[in-house]
């Protein structure tokens, strides 16, 4: 980090400093986006304003079918992550301990891991139809391998002598699995699970955008199609907020699986 | 009992040539192994029926649709749009994300400004904005490189900042007592130092970006292998569907390979 001379940077170091600089700009940003849109210096229709924006969500909230979408996106989004927590975890902690079973999978797995799988979208519709379970394919799909992959990472990186340790002093495999193996893997599995959530929630979105037949995905192609700015800029900032939300969650999740490590790759 | 412990030792450590060259490709041979057994399980369960090869594919029938797609020249085509959107978006991501990063972890003020934004875009399902793309841009190029870009710039950004931060503080004071300059103690001790984290963000560029491009074409083009996908997919060409998607997830095993070996060669120094 940059050094520098304490008095020079007092006002920057205050306590919440962070905070109301940030606020700040928030505010600024707003309402130059809101004298741009106001004035019409660039044409709202294509970039909106604030207060339009916040009349277009007062509307969907009223009218309850923002419920209805979202009951839906999240009806999708949890089956579809719940299955992929199902099969990964235990698929990975067995793929990390047995070493030639993880070399027979690792190619496979490595190779859906590095492609973007929302491809298989079209694929999916044509075996699953339209329904909710299409969508909540995409989301295992899109969720299952950062999972899968990162418990095995996780499983590998148990300190061999701790599992030495535990043997010699007579631990069974079971105690070896409760009391080692799983808490060692965890904090990996829960940066899976991050990742996990990150893609799941593209999935969402992406499927029922390209279905187009209910949930937030939906909602936005529908304002797109009915150019209707204000509300899909309304639907595309709620659905980022989501988003937003989901990831502090998970983070945390993180900090408290292991309070021991602190840094991590974003 | 000394002898028996002895001779397990001797026979541990003279293993006949042949066990000797399998421990030492052991991944590399179980894992051609695995690719091998699936595509024979694919076939298999198509022609016994087990599955609908019409909807599910079998790989012999992907051969005749990819020689026919690569002789009419469509496969070149799309694959060259891909490739072409993927390197502008991710060089354009690397162009700004990487001095970004650096001005955000260097001037605690900008880092400040910045963060809310970076955060919440960062976290947003970013593909969700392509029907303002459109609006803004028009179909095609511009939009697919625009949603790669907007993917891959933020991990990239986040990982710069937090790689410059963590630079041992010992080794800047170090630098300074010696008399060093800001601009010395960034480009001797800040970059290099941060480099490992900055690439740990260019690997999930790739990635972002790559899903960027594809799921782009997919709505927002008419060209590239995510529209192919969708184009073929809509007329239930099932093989052809499956030649394209092989080749992306072949390009994504390649480009995540390329990043690793740049990484390799340039953080050689830091090998433990």
């Amino acid at each position: 980090m940059r050094p520098r001379s304490p008095q020079r940077a007092s006002l920057l170091l205050r306590p919440g400093a962070r905070a109301t600089v940030g606020t700040l700009s928030v505010l600024l940003f707003i309402g130059l986006w809101q004298t741009v849109g106001g004035l019409a210096l660039i044409d709202p229709r294509y970039i909106s304003t604030p207060v339009d924006v916040v009349r277009a969500g007062v509307d969907l909230v009223r009218t309850e079918e923002l419920w209805r979408h979202l009951r839906v996106s999240g009806a999708e989004f949890a089956l579809g992550f719940v299955a992929s927590l199902v099969v990964a975890v235990p698929l990975g902690l067995l793929a990390g301990w047995y070493r030639r079973l993880g070399y027979l999978v690792d190619p496979v797995l490595m190779t859906f891991y590095a492609m973007p799988r929302d491809a298989m979208l079209p694929l999916i519709i044509i075996w699953l139809g339209i329904g909710i379970y299409s969508r909540a394919a995409v989301v295992f799909l899109g969720a299952i391998f950062p999972i899968i992959v990162n418990t095995m990472a996780g499983i590998r990186k148990v300190e061999p002598v701790w599992i030495r340790c535990a043997r010699s002093f007579g631990a069974r495999e079971r105690h070896l699995f409760w009391k080692i193996l799983l808490p060692g893997a965890l904090p990996y599995i829960m940066t899976g699970v991050r990742l996990g959530i990150g893609r799941g929630i593209i999935g969402v979105i992406v499927a029922e955008m390209y279905v187009s037949v209910e949930g937030l995905g939906e909602l936005i192609m529908a304002a797109q199609a009915g150019l209707n700015t204000d509300r899909l800029v309304f639907v595309t900032l709620l659905v980022s907020a989501l988003g937003f939300a989901a990831l502090r969650l998970s983070l945390s999740l993180e900090e408290w699986s292991a309070p021991w490590q602190r840094e991590r790759e974003l | 009992m000394a002898a028996g412990a002895g001779a397990v030792a001797v026979r541990r450590a003279r293993p006949s040539a042949a066990v000797r060259l399998y421990a030492r490709y052991e991944p590399v041979v179980l894992g051609a192994a695995g690719v091998v057994l699936l595509f024979v399980l694919w076939e298999a369960a198509g022609a016994l029926g087990v599955i609908d090869p019409r909807l599910f594919g079998q790989p012999s029938r992907l051969v005749p649709a990819a020689a026919g797609l690569w002789g009419a020249g469509v496969l070149q085509h799309h694959v060259s749009v891909t490739l072409t959107e993927f390197a502008l978006g991710f060089t354009l991501a690397v162009l700004v994300g990487i001095p970004m990063g650096f001005l955000m972890g260097w001037y605690r003020g900008v880092e400040y400004v910045l963060e809310p934004f970076v955060w919440f875009l960062y976290s947003s399902p970013l593909v969700a904005f392509y029907p303002l793309f459109i609006v803004w841009f028009g179909i095609g190029m511009p939009t697919v490189v625009t949603i790669a870009f907007l993917l891959a710039v933020f991990p990239l950004l986040i990982n710069t900042v937090t790689g410059v931060q963590h630079v041992e503080a010992a080794l800047v004071r170090a630098a300074r007592s010696f008399g060093a300059r800001d601009l010395e103690i960034f480009l001797k001790v800040s970059l290099p130092a941060s480099l490992p984290i900055v690439f740990a963000g260019l690997r999930l560029a790739v990635g972002r970006a790559l899903v960027g491009v594809v799921v782009g074409e997919i709505f927002g083009a008419t060209a590239g292998l995510g529209f192919a996908v969708r184009y073929w997919g809509g007329r239930l060409r099932i093989p052809e569907v499956f030649v394209f998607l092989t080749c992306i997830a072949l390009l994504g095993v390649v480009l995540t390979q390329l990043i690793r070996l740049l990484e390799g060669r340039l953080l050689r120094w830091r090998h433990e």
